[in-house]
């Protein structure tokens, strides 16, 4: 039942090698792409906005931030149930952020060399070296702020359980290190872990459930019981606090639920 | 250790905090105001106001030189003027004898003589004034007196043909004529040895004033030197200490304001600012050294928690079948392991409690006690050995337990980041080291501090971890703190044999005067 | 009728361990305990258990000491780490040293009792036969 989340940075050619680890693995494959495309059926989204919530930088005129939240919040959802049922390979961006850690999911980054990404920048979009590099950066100081923006810390390193410099290596040679983790035990799954991983993929589906009552929901799943926080003015909290509890109450795996709602008439708590 | 809720804690910290509160904790703000007013409410006299009168002075002292010396000049003219009129007087007394031996002699015209005795009269008379001034009214009047003499003598003489009345006037007219030469000689002589004194002195007054001048430049110069310098040497001190993390206002040392006090004022609000910032960086450290803590109070909080959940499940799981006093025992585990879970927070509330400063007698091995319990996973995770030193009959220490508390947190944290898996840390408490003090020693056998960092490690924001593990503060913060208590924290160390951190607190009983020593 | 499996409890919490002995033993189970690592590695050194359910955090011999002991003396055994603080770093630390479960504190019997019966199926399908060869020493 171990899975991995493949990060890649852009142009260091990461779809290919994800692909090729689930085929070594014999887990199943999900590129990005597919991803997006079962979370926007469904949940009755359109694909290029869920696409946008992932790549585009927050700008005035893009997606507000709380569309962006909720779009991920029901990426996360689809992404949690699939990892419950098989041992699968997704290929996304933001492992590190999109599910928390459970020991027996392997958050992996890949990365490159700057000059190597640029030059397969230049190739695949045909683009002159500068205008490569440009959008090689571009694409950095993206993934940074929307990952600041949707888990409060940027695409760093330090935050994968596994980093991989792909400069000057050998395919083969990268897919055998992560298959190798794979197989040292370290990630497999276990009733710890499968526990771990039920509540993270109740608290994904309560938020996805609750989310457009209240972009502020924070959930906190423990062997079913279900704790949501949100912040919201005076007037809402009895009714919110019903509403939220209701919905909740319904959703399979819940063996209780905990409405908090916080005053927010001085600040967004969340924000 | 008594139990407060935090309201009963609160209401005593406010009856005591009219006492007891540390002003360079809360009293900050009006600390500042207070220097800032202070600095503002001195008169102005400003360093270009000081150098205008300065040169005024100069002007002054020059103008009164230059004066005195036109006056001078002007009354030497006047007597060289005069020495002319005693010129010509005398020479027509020495005419006027000259004559007057030729006619006694020779028997030659009279005439002559009597016109310069006249001519002398006149002269005499003439300058009356000037001349009583100079040889004073009974000289001259002396003078007057035997010109008039000689002149009526010579009339007489004229007339007088008796050789026995001439003889007697012959002697009267050599003696009234001999005086009023000698008076002319003796008023030209006076007169000229004025003349050269007034000049000899404005010759004098002169270099005197050279001098006075060239002393006088010397002195501001050094003043304003000296002014100026030991100012910015004191700014320059001031900034150092803010270096060294002293936030402490500029208070006024002189009686008047100058350019420089608008300086101090804007230092002092760049330090209350930067003091604001520290604050908060104080309390961001708090929280990481509480991130650290709470991971070990979690464990350390789970084994309680445990006991209790399997006490409580195997009691309703198999409670037909225990005997009452199995049931017994494990009730009584449920209340104590709840009693030792509150403990647990307990002392995680007390390091993060926000609360007045409160100074009380402390025992030392007490705080020690508590604050390696509260460690106590941390170590245990890393294997590393504590072993606490606290001889006999330690007297109890002047201090506020929380603040000790975070003190000793700090280094030991410190420590223990330093030392290996497996390493040891000892705490030594000894009460001899000095009088009216206990000293507390952290040892740990780390590699040791580099003799070039060891000067800056109390300096707030100095690290040796990797850029955002630490937040540099550790070490300042608990300088600051036993500082505050009137003590003092110091290190020693030598690479490879780790580091020996020492503070020393005032013993209870000492009056010290902590408020005060900021 | 399968002779008992014979479990070893080691835990620092006294009690803890006599309150996990006291759930656990049942005709399936002969449960032992012991209060340290120390103790629990000079057992397993004298004799083996079936299974073995280990704390993580003890003072000096810890819990990944007697992982290694349990790897190192008996292969076959299972051993069932407990920890206080379960994070996914000791998570996977444990199972890449071969722990065959992970529970975390606090817990209930019953949820061990769910993973110690999972352990003892999968010795009972490695070891059909046990009845011969099972509990005493190897």
């Amino acid at each position: 039942m171990s899975s991995i989340l493949v990060s890649s940075q852009s142009y260091a050619g990461g779809p290919e090698i994800a692909r090729r680890i689930a085929e070594k693995l014999g887990y199943r494959f999900w590129s990005e792409r597919q991803l997006i495309d079962e979370v926007a059926k469904s949940r009755a989204i359109v694909p290029t906005d869920l696409r946008k919530a992932l790549e585009h930088p927050p700008s005035l005129f893009g997606l507000s931030d709380v569309v962006r939240r909720t779009l991920v919040a029901h990426l996360q959802a689809v992404l949690a149930a699939h990892l419950l049922d098989d041992s699968l390979v997704f290929h996304v961006p933001y492992a590190h952020g999109l599910i928390p850690g459970v020991s027996h999911i392997l958050r992996v980054r890949l990365v490159a060399g700057w000059a190597s990404r640029v030059a397969m920048a230049e190739k695949i979009e045909e683009i002159p070296l500068k205008k490569a590099e440009k959008r090689v950066a571009h694409d950095d100081a993206a993934r940074n702020s929307v990952s600041e923006l949707l888990f409060g810390f940027t695409d760093d390193d330090e935050r994968y359980d596994m980093v991989v410099d792909l400069d000057g290596r050998q395919e083969d040679a990268v897919i055998e290190e992560v298959v190798g983790a794979m197989q040292s035990h370290a990630y497999d799954a276990m009733t710890y872990s499968m526990q771990r991983l039920r509540d993270v993929e109740l608290g994904f589906r309560v938020r996805s459930a609750v989310i457009d009552l209240e972009p502020s929901a924070r959930v906190e799943a423990d062997h079913g019981m279900v704790e949501i926080r949100c912040w919201a003015g005076p007037s809402r909290k009895a009714k919110l606090e019903a509403e939220v509890a209701k919905r909740v109450g319904g959703l399979s795996g819940v063996q209780g639920v905990e409405v908090r709602v916080f005053d927010d008439s001085l600040r967004r708590g969340w924000a | 250790m008594a139990v407060e809720t935090p309201n009963r804690a609160s209401e005593e910290s406010a009856s005591l905090s009219g006492v007891l509160t540390d002003p360079g904790w809360n009293g900050r703000a009006e600390y500042e105001v207070a220097a800032d007013e202070a600095l503002r409410r001195r008169p102005t006299l400003t360093v270009r106001n000081r150098l205008m009168l300065m040169l005024s002075l100069f002007f002054l002292l020059s103008l009164a030189v230059t004066i005195w010396s036109i006056h001078t000049l002007s009354t030497v003219r006047d007597s060289i003027l005069f020495l002319e009129v005693a010129d010509d007087y005398t020479s027509e007394i020495q005419q006027a004898r000259r004559y007057e031996k030729n006619y006694l002699l020779y028997d030659t015209n009279l005439t002559d003589a009597l016109q310069h005795a006249s001519a002398a009269q006149r002269l005499a008379r003439d300058n009356d004034g000037k001349i009583r001034k100079v040889m004073g009214t009974q000289a001259v009047a002396a003078m007057h007196q035997h010109l008039d003499e000689y002149h009526s003598l010579m009339v007489r003489i004229g007339d007088t043909k008796t050789p026995g009345t001439r003889a007697d006037l012959e002697a009267q007219i050599r003696y009234h004529g001999n005086e009023a030469g000698e008076f002319a000689k003796r008023f030209v002589t006076t007169e000229r040895a004025k003349v050269e004194a007034r000049l000899s002195l404005a010759q004098r007054v002169l270099f005197a004033s050279i001098g006075g001048v060239l002393l006088l430049t010397v002195l501001v110069a050094n003043f304003f030197a000296r002014r100026i310098t030991s100012t910015l040497r004191r700014f320059a001190e001031h900034t150092n200490r803010i270096g060294h993390g002293d936030f402490t206002p500029i208070m006024p040392m002189r009686k008047y304001r100058d350019e420089f006090t608008l300086l101090a004022v804007a230092i002092n609000r760049m330090v209350q600012e930067l003091d604001r910032r520290h604050q908060i960086l104080i309390e961001s450290h708090k929280l990481r050294a509480l991130g650290t803590l709470v991971a070990g109070v979690a464990h350390e909080l789970n084994n309680p928690l445990n006991n209790m959940m399997l006490t409580a499940a195997i009691l309703k799981e198999q409670y037909d079948e225990l005997s009452d006093e199995d049931k017994l025992e494990m009730v009584d585990d449920l209340i104590g392991q709840t009693e030792r879970s509150r403990k647990i927070v307990r002392n995680l509330l007390d390091f993060a409690r926000e609360s007045e400063t409160k100074l009380e007698a402390l025992d030392l091995a007490e705080i020690v006690d508590e604050t390696a319990h509260l460690l106590g996973n941390q170590l245990k995770v890393k294997k590393v050995k504590l072993s606490v030193v606290v001889p006999q009959g330690v007297p109890p220490v002047h201090g506020d337990q929380q603040l000790l508390n975070e003190v000793l947190m700090n280094l030991i944290i410190n420590a223990l980041h330093v030392v290996a898996e497996g390493g040891e840390i000892k705490i030594v408490v000894d009460p001899e080291r000095e009088d009216g003090f206990v000293a507390l020693d952290v040892i740990d056998n780390g590699p040791g501090i580099p003799n070039h960092i060891i000067g800056r490690i109390f300096d707030p924001f100095f690290t040796t971890k990797p850029k955002g593990t630490g937040t540099g503060l550790g070490l300042s913060v608990a300088r600051g703190i036993v500082q505050k208590l009137g003590g003092s924290l110091t290190v020693a160390s030598s690479p490879g044999h780790g580091a020996t951190f020492s503070i020393l607190l005032p013993v209870t009983g000492i009056p010290s005067d902590i408020s005060s020593r900021t | 009728m399968q002779s008992a499996l014979r479990i070893l409890v080691v835990d620092d919490e006294v009690i803890a361990c006599k309150r996990l002995k006291l759930s656990l033993s049942s005709n399936e189970y002969t449960v032992e305990c012991v209060p340290g690592g120390a103790e629990a590695v000079q057992r397993l050194e004298s004799e083996s258990f079936d299974i073995v359910v280990t704390d993580i955090c003890m003072d000096q011999v810890d819990g990944i000491a007697v992982l290694d002991a349990v790897s190192r003396l008996h292969p076959q055994s299972k051993t069932i780490v407990i920890t206080g603080y379960a994070s996914v770093e000791v998570a996977r630390e444990a199972l890449a040293k071969g722990a065959f479960d992970f529970i975390a504190k606090p817990f209930q019997p019953k949820d061990l009792r769910v993973i110690i019966d999972k352990a003892a199926k999968e010795i009972r399908r490695v070891r059909p036969k046990d009845r011969a060869d099972g509990s005493s020493g190897n």
